[in-house]
């Protein structure tokens, strides 16, 4: 009798155990397959309700970047610029051969200077605002350009420099390119 | 004594072949759940590599719907959708374009084609595993390269989040001034943070003859671009006005594993605003 006992509650237990895994198993695939349901659902989307506003927009001021290391502005020096574009290669793409590029230029400038130097490119700052203007040297495979498509340009162009500016108070990364 | 030890046994095992039969279904099920389900069965399988830019010489894979002629501005609306940039981008993007057709305005992607094509964009981009700066997150972005000029590119602050992915987003680029481009992103996301961005292209002579909207891929793989609906397509008239695209534009092959097509074409009356055109990975429920 006990032994039968055993027996059934052995029994129960792995057909549990079994069910369990089952239905593991099964929400899942169910799970997995919940991104690509939703995708047809969205054609139905209500686009009538995006309306242009034209209000509440943020201006484009860099992403992180440089960590501040002193008070005032500018909030960190040649030297952490020099870490920090040692630790992270140029965001355009590697070098040509994948070797580590050298840094032509660091200086703190106006903002409006810096965008002189890019041929009037503009920053994202008032033109007084201080930035980290650098260039650095390649050549660069341009792998992150994006490009428009079906046009008579390089597949993937190169570029022997590469610039970055970064904003002096925060050091943000407000624009890079060549 | 020893019969009965017998069918004790004999039941015993009886219940155990019974047990290990239930199991077995069991588990047989669940391997055919496994291996036959679309989406576990395309995780399960090996990608093949792509070219789509990430190597030297191969160019970036794109779905985009295209029309030429002159305008002056440009826009469309984007359904936010969560993607992944493989390794290196995926990228819903809106461009104006100068194809620079008998005009050397000396725009500059790469020294050794010193007059190629000039343009402004704007887009969504979810950056992939080989970004030094932002490896693996979403931004709004914007980049030109105007006349005369290199390749520049803007990042917004701040990375999307959960609530920008139930919303669409609004993209304008338009002449603002004799030498000037407006560039609007507008996700509708009153305050909640992030709301895109506005930004001006500057001292930019280019003159447009191009529009060019939708996904575009770099790399050789990884990338997750669900279904993403590009509605209220508009070009901008010299005069100034906006009219919705009223055709399906140029012919374009998207380049596999990128793909588009017109959901709801263009209207000839621009009764549907431009229609829908729809970009997706291929695989991806596309």
């Amino acid at each position: 009798m006990l032994m039968k006992i055993r027996q059934s509650i052995l029994l129960s237990s792995g057909l549990l155990a079994s069910m369990l895994a089952l239905v593991v198993v099964l929400s899942f695939a169910w799970n997995t397959n919940t991104s690509y349901q939703a995708s047809p659902n969205s054609r139905t989307l209500d686009h009538n309700k995006a309306q242009y506003q034209g209000q509440k927009l943020q201006s484009a001021i860099g992403v992180p970047a440089i960590t501040p290391s002193q008070p005032g502005i500018p909030a960190f020096t040649i030297d952490d610029v020099k870490h920090y574009l040692a630790s992270h290669s140029f965001e355009g793409g590697p070098t040509v051969d994948r070797s580590s590029y050298s840094i032509d230029t660091i200086q703190f400038l106006k903002a409006k200077q810096a965008s002189v130097l890019m041929q009037g490119e503009v920053v994202g700052l008032p033109d007084d605002a201080l930035v980290c203007y650098t260039v650095l040297r390649g050549p660069f495979i341009l792998q992150n350009v994006r490009m428009p498509p079906g046009e008579p340009i390089p597949a993937t162009p190169i570029a022997s420099r590469g610039v970055e500016v970064f904003d002096a108070r925060t050091g943000n990364l407000l624009v890079w390119g060549t | 004594m020893h019969k009965q030890v017998q069918v004790k046994l004999f039941g015993a095992t009886s219940i155990v072949k019974g047990y290990i039969a239930v199991i077995a279904l069991l588990l047989f099920a669940a391997f055919l759940v496994s291996t036959l389900h679309p989406s576990v069965a395309q995780a399960q399988t090996k990608r093949p590599a792509y070219s789509c830019g990430g190597n030297p010489g191969t160019g970036h894979c794109y779905a985009t719907a295209v029309w030429d002629g002159r305008v002056t501005g440009a826009s469309t609306n984007i359904s936010v959708t969560h993607m992944v940039g493989g390794d290196y981008f995926a990228l819903q993007d809106l461009w104006l374009i100068d194809r620079n057709i008998g005009l050397p305005e000396n725009c500059q992607v790469d020294p050794t084609f010193p007059n190629g094509v000039c343009w402004v964009e704007a887009g969504i981009i979810a950056y992939g595993s080989n970004s030094s700066k932002y490896p693996n997150s979403e931004r709004w972005f914007w980049a030109d390269l105007r006349p005369g000029s290199h390749y520049y590119d803007h990042p917004a602050t701040g990375t999307l989040h959960s609530q920008d992915y139930s919303l669409s987003a609004l993209m304008d680029i338009f002449q603002s001034g004799t030498n000037q481009y407006t560039i609007s992103i507008n996700n509708n996301n009153s305050g909640t943070g992030v709301t895109g961005l506005i930004a001006y292209s500057t001292g930019n002579t280019m003159r447009p003859d191009a529009i060019r909207a939708g996904l575009e891929i770099s790399g050789t793989g990884g990338w997750q671009v669900p279904i993403t609906h590009f509605t209220q397509n508009f070009w901008r008239a010299l005069d100034n006005n906006w009219h919705p695209q009223t055709s399906e534009g140029a012919p374009q092959t998207p380049n596999i594993p990128a793909d588009g097509y017109w959901n709801i074409p263009p209207a000839s009356n621009g009764s549907n605003n431009g229609g829908d055109w729809v970009t997706c990975i291929t695989g991806a429920g596309c």
